[in-house]
């Protein structure tokens, strides 16, 4: 399945852009997933220091490698998830509606849709040093709809984002008042 | 006093395993379900196969000699030198 298919696309609709998080906010997880990942081989120089019976055991000895190894596949699968839930967190931009997708956890979704000419404001910031440094943050839209505030976090580059949506909100409500008359 | 047999831990491991399995390709069918297949998805999905495999095969390469018949008998556990553990 694609993206098309998922949001169900009009006839008329297409994709401007899809927005996802800043692959840089996803560092600090990469950081802590290394750091877990030497956490067994300080045990272990720990466990051969103080019971150095521990690894040679015909009992203990399998016992320790089926936990180790339960605790890397652990550590895989957390890192996996969290990869998904950050990866799947998007915003797709069409010339008609912005869609907010977010995936929370493993077994929970949500799908928000905003009609662009129903956006009323829009503002985008940069606040703090890696934000500022790497040129991210987050572009908020107020709305007139029934979700009445719509952020989209981390996104890079957020001042050009929030002129490209306020661009297409205007063209949109341009498209509407043709409409009507 | 308590026997445990070894083979019930690998019991135990196995199906932690189904576990993993099933938690991963649920992971996956998200990323395939949201149309979410590009070069970084599939090349974290690649890191994360192989170090499991990595992982697989290092643990079948430190266990293949193992008694899986030897029990672990416990007799009191909280006496000092009161079980085979080592």
């Amino acid at each position: 399945m694609n993206l098309i298919n998922f949001i169900h696309k009009k006839s008329y609709e297409k994709i401007v852009k899809t927005v996802r998080r800043d692959p840089i906010t996803f560092v600090p997880y990469i950081i802590v997933f290394l750091l877990t990942m030497l956490v067994p081989v300080g045990v272990l120089w720990l466990i051969n220091t103080m019971f150095p019976g521990l690894l040679v055991g015909t009992i203990s000895y399998p016992l320790v490698v089926l936990f180790a190894s339960a605790y890397y596949l652990c550590l895989f699968l957390f890192f996996y998830s969290y990869f998904v839930a950050f990866y799947l967190d998007m915003w797709v931009i069409t010339n008609d509606r912005l869609i907010d997708v977010r995936q929370i956890s493993l077994f929970a979704k949500s799908i928000a849709e905003l009609d662009l000419y129903q956006i009323q404001d829009a503002t985008s910031d940069v606040k703090g040093f890696f934000p500022s440094v790497f040129n991210y943050g987050n572009v908020n839209l107020q709305t007139a709809g029934s979700v009445p505030k719509f952020i989209i976090y981390n996104t890079p580059d957020p001042h050009a984002l929030r002129q490209l949506i306020l661009d297409l909100a205007a063209e949109d409500k341009r498209y509407h008042a043709s409409q009507k008359k | 006093m308590i026997a445990i047999p070894l083979y019930v831990f690998l019991f135990i491991y196995f199906a932690f395993l189904l576990v993993f399995a099933i938690f991963t390709i649920i992971n996956f069918g998200h990323i395939f379900q949201t149309g979410g297949i590009t070069f970084a998805s599939f090349i974290v999905t690649a890191i994360i196969l192989v170090l499991t495999a990595f992982v697989l095969f290092f643990t079948w390469f430190l266990l293949q000699n193992v008694n899986w018949t030897e029990t672990w008998q416990i007799t009191n556990w909280f006496s000092n030198g009161s079980n085979n553990l080592f």
